[in-house]
Parts: C-alpha cells; sequence; structure tokens
C-alpha cells in the first residue's frame, strides 16, 4: 500500500447530532469497508450516538474520548504519528473533535495551529481526518480557525475547497507575528554566556519555583526544557543572553532572551523530529513554548503549570 | 553493622574495608590502585598471598609495572600462606592476626607513615568450619586495624565463592566497603564503574558540559557487546541530549544488547514516558525505583 498518498484533512461544520452523524457514519462505514484503521476522538455522547448506529460494527473502531485525550496540542501530534507509525502497513482514518469551550484565546491560538500542523504532519501519510466543528457551540473565532486550517470543509449541503486555507507554515508564521505580552517588572533575571552558565541557571530556576511552590515533577520538565533552550541560545545565539523568570497565575514562566537574528522554521519542534530531541523535546515536556525572532533578538518562552 | 561505601583511594589508617569482587577485573582494579598508591606514597604494602610480585592483581594490566624492586626493598612485603595463617594446613586466624600485627610493628620501626594489609581469604571459606573462623578473625582484625592510626586493610573475597549468608555475615564486619575510584568526578558529575550489575553510577548532573567525557566514559570503559546497566539512583539532572547520546549509543550495540537504566528517578521515568520510550529503542527500564 502506497505511503505517500495525500492527508485529506476536513472540517466538518455541523449543527446537531443529526447533521455529524449524516457525514460522520458514511465515513466511519467507508473505513471499515476500505480496512484502514478508523479511530475516533470525539466527546462522549458522539461516541455513544456512533456506537448506537453501528451497532455491531463498532467494534471495529477505536473509540477515545476527546476530553482527555487533546491535552496538550504538541503531545496530541506525537502521539497521532505513533499510532500512524504503529498501523502501517495500514493507514489510519480519524474523526477528531477537540473540546473548544472552556479554552483562552492564547489556547484556542496553540489548538488551531495543532490543527494547521495535522496537514504537514501527516502530509503523505495516505490518512483520512474530519475534524467536526459544532457551530452551535464554538465561538464564531473558531469557525474562522478551521477555515484557514482544513483544506476542505464539509457541512449538511456538501463538500469544498475552503479559500481561506493557509499552508501550516504561513498559519504558523502568522501565529507568531502577533507580540508576546511584555516581561513584567518583577520578573528575576539572570545573564549567562556560556555552557558552564547553564547549572547556575538551574539554580536559579528551582530556587525561584520553591519560593512559588511549584510541584517538583513540574520542575524537574521544566529544568530540562529550559536548558534546552538555553543551551541552543549559547550554542548558536548571540550575547548577552539573560534568562527571566516570572509567575502569572498558575503558572511560571521562563523566557530565554539572545541578541542574535535567527529565522527559525514556522513549524520548528512541533513535529516529532527523526533524530535528536531538541526543541521538540521542550515543547513536549512544558505546557507551552511560544518563540518571537526577529530584528529585535530571539525571545523564547516557556509556560508550566506550577 | 552501618557501613558506607567508599573510593578505594579514600581509604585512610584505621579503615578496615570489605572488598567483595565479582570478577578478577573488579579485584584488579580496586586491588590493583590499593598496592599501586600505597607503593607510589612511601607506604609499606603487606599482601598475604603465595603469588609473585608481578602476579598480584593490576600490576601489569592496569599499570604494566612489575612490582619487584620494591619488593627487593622491603616496601612491599608478600608472605605466602604457609608464612601467615597455616597450621597443619588449616587456615588459622590466630597466626594471621599475629602476623599482621608483627607487620605494622615491623613497618612502624622501619619508619612508614602507614602500611597497607591486603588478603584474600577466599579459599578458607571452604575448609570446615571456614565461614565461622573467618567471622571470629575478621572481628579481631576489625578491633586491631580500627584503633591504628597507621594501618589500613582490605579483606577481598570472591564472592562466587560464598553463600549469600555468608557474605552478609562477613559483610557485617566490616564498616567501609571499599568500591573503585571514578572514572570521572568534577564535583557536578561522578561517574563510576559497577561490576554487578556491569555498568556505570552516575551521580550528580548530566548536562551539555559533560557529554564529551560521559560518551568518552562509555566508548572506553564498557564493552558494547554487553548488556550495561546504568545506575540513575542518585542522578539529579540529565539533559535532553544525554539521553539522546544514550538512544544513539545504544542504537550501535550489537542486536540483543542495550543500556537498562536502574534505579531511574521518577521525574526522568516520567520524562521518558512523555517523550516516548519508543524514540529510545535500545534503551530499558531496569530496576529499582521510577513508578
Amino acid at each position: 500500500m502506497s505511503r505517500d498518498e495525500k492527508l485529506v484533512h476536513e472540517a466538518l461544520l455541523y449543527r446537531g447530532r443529526d447533521e455529524f452523524l449524516a457525514t460522520a457514519l458514511p465515513f466511519v462505514r467507508d473505513a471499515l469497508e476500505a480496512d484502514v484503521m478508523m479511530l475516533a476522538v470525539v466527546p462522549q455522547p458522539a461516541i455513544e450516538a456512533l456506537r448506537d448506529s453501528l451497532g455491531s460494527a463498532s467494534a471495529s473502531v477505536g473509540f477515545l474520548d476527546a476530553s482527555t485525550f487533546y491535552e496538550h496540542p504538541v503531545r496530541t501530534i506525537a502521539a497521532y504519528s505513533q499510532v500512524v507509525t504503529q498501523a502501517a502497513p495500514r493507514r489510519v482514518w480519524a474523526l477528531a473533535e477537540p473540546p473548544w469551550r472552556g479554552r483562552t484565546p492564547a489556547e484556542v491560538m496553540e489548538w488551531a495551529r495543532y490543527e494547521s500542523i495535522v496537514n504537514a504532519a501527516f502530509e503523505t501519510s495516505g490518512g483520512r481526518v474530519i475534524c467536526p466543528y459544532d457551530v452551535g457551540e464554538v465561538s464564531g473565532e473558531v469557525v474562522a480557525e478551521a477555515k484557514r486550517t482544513h483544506p476542505r470543509l464539509v457541512d449538511a449541503t456538501g463538500r469544498w475547497t475552503s479559500l481561506g486555507y493557509l499552508p501550516p507554515k504561513d498559519f504558523n508564521r502568522e501565529c507568531d507575528r502577533s507580540p508576546l505580552p511584555p516581561v513584567p517588572p518583577n520578573a528575576e533575571r539572570l545573564r549567562f554566556e556560556k555552557a558552564e552558565d547553564l547549572r547556575g541557571l538551574r539554580r536559579f530556576v528551582a530556587d525561584y519555583a520553591t519560593r512559588h511552590r511549584m510541584a517538583d515533577s513540574a520542575l524537574a520538565k521544566l529544568h530540562i526544557a529550559m536548558d534546552e533552550v538555553a543551551g541552543n541560545a549559547v550554542r548558536h545565539g548571540t550575547p548577552p543572553m539573560e534568562l527571566r523568570v516570572w509567575a502569572e497565575g498558575g503558572r511560571l514562566i521562563c523566557e530565554v532572551a539572545d541578541y542574535g537574528h535567527w529565522h527559525p522554521d514556522p513549524l520548528v519542534g512541533f513535529l516529532p523530529p527523526e533524530e535528536g530531541l531538541g526543541l521538540w523535546g521542550a515543547r513536549m515536556l512544558v505546557d507551552l513554548v511560544q518563540i518571537r525572532a526577529g530584528w529585535s533578538g530571539t525571545y523564547i518562552r516557556l509556560h508550566t503549570h506550577r | 553493622m552501618n557501613f558506607y561505601e567508599r573510593p578505594v583511594s579514600e581509604l585512610r589508617p584505621g579503615d578496615h574495608a570489605w572488598l567483595a569482587y565479582t570478577n578478577k577485573e573488579e579485584q584488579a582494579t580496586i586491588v590493583g590502585d590499593f598496592v599501586y598508591d600505597g607503593l607510589n606514597t612511601q607506604e609499606k604494602v603487606v599482601y598475604v598471598t603465595d603469588s609473585r610480585p608481578y602476579e598480584l592483581p593490576g600490576m601489569l594490566s592496569r599499570f604494566g609495572i612489575d612490582p619487584t624492586p620494591f619488593a627487593e626493598v622491603g616496601q612491599l612485603r608478600l608472605i605466602t600462606l604457609e608464612q601467615s595463617c597455616l597450621t597443619r594446613g588449616r587456615f588459622d586466624p590466630d597466626r594471621l592476626l599475629t602476623t599482621f600485627d608483627r607487620e605494622v610493628d615491623v613497618a612502624f620501626d622501619q619508619g612508614f607513615r602507614a602500611v597497607r594489609l591486603t588478603a584474600d581469604l577466599s579459599w578458607a571459606l571452604r575448609q570446615p568450619g571456614g565461614a565461622d573462623l573467618m567471622i571470629g578473625c575478621e572481628h579481631r582484625f576489625d578491633a586491631t586495624v580500627g584503633a591504628s592510626t597507621m594501618a589500613l586493610a582490605i579483606c577481598q573475597l570472591d564472592r562466587g565463592q560464598c553463600s549469600p549468608e555468608e557474605l552478609a555475615a562477613l559483610r557485617d564486619k566490616h564498616e567501609v566497603l571499599v568500591e573503585v575510584n571514578p572514572e570521572f568526578d568534577d564535583g557536578v558529575l561522578k561517574i563510576t564503574r559497577t561490576f554487578r550489575p556491569l555498568g556505570l553510577r552516575l551521580e550528580g548532573e548530566l548536562d551539555g558540559v559533560r557529554h564529551a567525557v560521559f560518551a568518552d566514559t562509555l566508548t572506553n570503559i564498557v564493552p558494547r557487546a554487553q548488556k550495561i546497566h546504568l545506575d540513575f539512583k542518585r542522578l539529579d539532572f540529565i539533559d535532553l541530549g544525554a539521553l539522546n547520546l544514550l538512544a544513539t549509543w545504544a542504537m550501535r550495540m550489537p542486536g540483543g544488547y542495550g543500556l537498562v537504566l536502574d534505579n531511574l528517578p521518577p521525574d526522568v521515568a516520567d520524562v521518558i514516558d512523555m517523550l516516548g520510550w519508543h524514540r529510545f529503542p535500545g534503551l530499558s527500564r531496569g530496576q529499582g525505583e521510577q513508578q
């Protein structure tokens, strides 16, 4: 079976259970007929509706509860990648509906980014993915993003090509264009310039984290991610380098700043690398990594829940 | 008795140390350093053995020296079993203790600032009542060495020659368990060879500055065609580069072999879980700790 077939990635814009099933059921039945691996990672009520309609055929579908599966965009890409690898040579089709309600605007942006990156991550997997959007439930902004992150759209009236679709690199570049909030005045700062200084940075972060009651397990991951990013700054950046740490709500934020003039690939660190770990590893270990690179320098922010 | 592990180079007068070696290489590494350090620092070395000087563990294999000249000038004293601890062919603890007492006095009279005593008594264990005799001997010897300001000793035993019960009983007679000197120790990261299981113990922080020395140690010390254990119990930090280095190294090991991570701290186990063990095909979880 060819492994370089193009991904088909569609957004299903539905209202109510019947419209959902009108598209989802034929999709699942086609999958079972084509003997591909069929996954339905959707909210629990949708799982039950699909099971009821499919009857005994539902045994051949892998159901996963979306409310626990979609916790972290980069980890989700990694999890799907592993599914695709393990399923080979069978192809994977999926009904994939991440939860949108209750997400902050920043989180909505990261999950929209995720939808966009799916196009790059599984470009040649031969898979088919339908992402259902309950247009009666999600905000207009979420629907607008869906049209920019899915090459094709489906609704009760039919299927069409999304005119607003942006290739993943363009979409991600746009996400990274908005400036980050300024570093607050109470942030604590430490200059560094060489690899030998990283140990001091780890002590500095540990000290701050302890004072702000961060859990040890979260600190251990932040340490590794921060060390990776600061190590990159030492290897590739331009002095002076500085680490800034502050607490914001329930999160601890570390920013690594240098004067380097870096032009990162907009997808850097989002896709599981063939070898090495690098920035992908850092993205996996903390809640969110934000990168801003421009004429004034390179800024990488790591967010971790305390 | 409480006991603690101490690298051979850190033994001090008054230390009555125990070495239950796993193989000849471990014996040569530790006893070799013990003898060599003594000869190198003008201390007297007394070795109960039927071997000749150049046959002493580690002398040729580790240092490429024949210590016969040290024996000729009296700094190295080899005493045969017959002369030191046998009575009518049987192990005689009283005689051994008398021998050691006498040798310490002689060394003192000769003006040595310290005297290093060692013997491999594995053979005595296999004689009738050997274990009990040896336990009694160790008890009295511990009192002698412990009170001394110039004697330090290593009691050697071949682990393969004794039962677990005998090992435990004999270990209890020693406060110090001697181990190899670390391969590397810069105050941040310490790397020590382990022989049972075969591998390395990592302590402290393994970060980017220390990748090269860690890779060199793996390459130089550890045979590839074996299953290698890395003890992470006292490892406080490991960076992504080092995890990647381990994976790359393990991939180059012949099929069926790999790196086993023992005593994986829960935080490190959690990180590897999160990144996915499938990304580290040559690594596996060993025993101890983790969740």
